[in-house]
């Protein structure tokens, strides 16, 4: 059981949210504190050729292997392309989550793929251990 | 529809700071993320667990354990004036235990200069429920449980002392008044009794100059059974030898250094630190720079703000097997990003918030961190409880911490609408 310092409700003392615990030995937990700054998360990788940079590839799916994680994680997915490593990226895909679902998409082809993870959620805890990119290979460039 | 791509060790590298496109192994950005195994996660929750007793960052501190409580000591800096305060397990506030006689503490240095280093605490456990600190500034203090004091004029110990250390049965002061590269030491087993720091032939006071440093000593950390001591280039050891010199000088290894009094963390018999040639480990024997070129550059000659690196304050964090450095990046007159450096999987990774202090959680079961305001958080309360306590330092074991809308976590706890004890 657990209760909020008072009445079930926040008090805020200069930014931090006291609460308290009342734990099953009856013992209270005082002075545990919530603040409210938050910070972003987030994960891109390198440009990615599979192999071949002068290949286009249309990406289709995106595939995160997510252990370890708690209630739902709000994990958001861009699929950024590029034929040159001068010019600058082009966002293709910018995903939101659908359940557990994999990132369906469609992409233009380019020869490099990149992929930027983002968790937008208030702190859950995840892990992700590995990633695949499926789609097609549309071909050389020239 | 194929495979294109099947990454399975996603820890690969880690974060490639600085690195050009073909050199990186996997990850070219990120923030607030840390490899472990073969996966990635977000850094570790934190709990916030004592609000601010005054605005200020802290500077300086350390666990002990004092009348049979664990308990947090911590200097924190409100302009030039400091103020000491403790956190035992059973209290659920901050106490301030500065000095009662003798006035408020004075000039410590709020922003490096360029004569000046921030100033920071240094504190030693004397064992015996007593704790010594000292600031550089004002005489070193001494707290048997109550609140700091002077120590004894009668003590003749130096007036003043950057660092304090404990070897056997003798306390250190180290960059005193008598010099930026001596080393004192009191007579064996009385750090304030008559006289006691008075080298005599009836007592085991005495002191020592390290000469062959280049600069004022800035750190002090233990290694074994010495006392591993930092200038910006050079590291010695002062250990004990016994009667009649009592304490004798060894130097290490040149071209290691430390940038800060916190600038360089030990993890068991390793020490690893930041200088201003870059991220080093050593045992006292051989080194190694863990930095590769390119992040070296991009630490320095681009992140960091070099003339505010006296605040720089490493931690160890030995649930995450790695060490972190909290840093003023460009910009910043306060720590507002860390480097983390993971010595289980050798990889680097960085974090987006800053904190003024840490303690590695040397008396209770986690790391303390300490924000630029003041306020305390505990780091992985929410991943590992330990067992049932009197404390809101302890958990449940079942008992899980979510605040608003997920875990705390990076620094913060969400909105805290709910707490969930399940």
């Amino acid at each position: 059981m657990v209760k909020a310092a008072g009445e079930n409700s926040l008090s805020t003392v200069d930014g931090i949210a006291q609460v308290q615990i009342l734990d099953s030995g009856g013992v209270v937990r005082q002075y545990l504190a919530a603040s409210t700054d938050t910070v972003s998360c987030f994960l891109q990788t390198k440009d990615l050729h599979a192999g071949d940079p002068i290949i286009r590839k249309i990406v289709d799916l995106v595939e995160l292997d997510i252990t370890d994680q708690s209630f739902h994680v709000d994990l958001h997915v861009s699929i950024y392309g590029r034929d040159d490593l001068t010019t600058p990226r082009k966002l293709l895909a910018d995903l939101t989550p659908n359940g557990n679902n994999p990132f369906r998409m469609h992409t233009t082809g380019y020869g490099y793929v990149s992929l930027r993870i983002e968790d937008r959620s208030i702190r859950r805890r995840w892990k992700l251990t590995g990633f695949r990119i499926l789609g097609n290979m549309a071909g050389k460039r020239y | 529809m194929k495979e294109m791509l099947n990454i399975r060790d996603v820890a690969q590298g880690g974060l490639a700071l600085g690195l050009k496109h073909d050199s990186i192994p996997l990850w070219e950005d990120g923030s607030n993320i840390v490899f472990e195994d073969a996966g990635v996660r977000p850094i570790p929750a934190q709990i916030p667990v004592v609000n601010k007793p005054i605005q200020g960052p802290a500077r300086g501190g350390l666990e002990s354990r004092v009348d049979g409580y664990r308990t947090l000591i911590w200097a924190a800096l409100q302009g030039a004036e400091p103020k000491l305060f403790r956190r035992r397990e059973n209290e659920g506030a901050a106490t301030n235990v500065s000095r009662t006689s003798g006035g408020a503490y004075s000039n410590n240095v709020i922003d490096e200069t360029r004569t000046d280093n921030a100033t920071f605490w240094s504190f030693a456990n004397w064992g015996s429920d007593t704790v010594v600190g000292t600031d550089g500034v004002n005489p070193i203090q001494i707290y048997k449980g109550t609140t700091f004091e002077n120590i004894a004029g009668t003590a003749d110990a130096p007036t003043y002392a950057k660092i304090v250390a404990r070897i056997q049965q003798h306390l250190l002061a180290l960059n005193t008044n008598n010099g930026d590269n001596v080393v004192e030491w009191c007579s064996e087993n009385d750090i304030d009794g008559v006289g006691a720091w008075t080298p005599a032939i009836n007592n085991s006071a005495g002191n020592l100059v390290l000469r062959h440093l280049s600069s004022a000593i800035i750190s002090a950390v233990p290694l074994g059974e010495s006392l591993a001591v930092y200038g910006t280039d050079e590291m010695f050891a002062v250990e004990y030898v016994g009667p009649p010199y009592y304490f004798g000088q060894r130097l290490l290894l040149t071209n290691i250094g430390s940038v800060s009094r916190y600038g360089v963390v030990p993890a068991g018999r390793i020490h690893y630190g930041l200088s201003h040639r870059g991220i080093f480990r050593t045992d006292g024997i051989s080194m190694e720079y863990i930095d590769n070129p390119q992040l070296h550059d991009y630490l320095f000659q681009g992140w960091v703000n070099l003339e505010q690196i006296s605040k720089t304050v490493g931690v160890h964090l030995a649930g995450d097997r790695s060490v972190v450095w909290f840093l003023c990046t460009k910009g910043s007159m306060k720590p507002n990003a860390a480097i983390q450096y993971n010595y289980g999987n050798q990889t680097f990774t960085r974090f987006s918030f800053g904190r003024s202090f840490g303690t590695s959680g040397d008396v209770f079961f986690f790391p303390h961190l300490i924000d630029n305001d003041g306020n305390v958080f505990q780091l992985q309360v929410g991943d590992i409880a330990p067992s049932v306590g009197e404390s809101p330092f302890y958990f449940d074991p079942e008992c899980t911490i979510t605040a608003g809308y997920g875990e705390a976590g990076y620094g913060e706890g969400g909105w805290g609408e709910l707490l969930v004890y399940s």
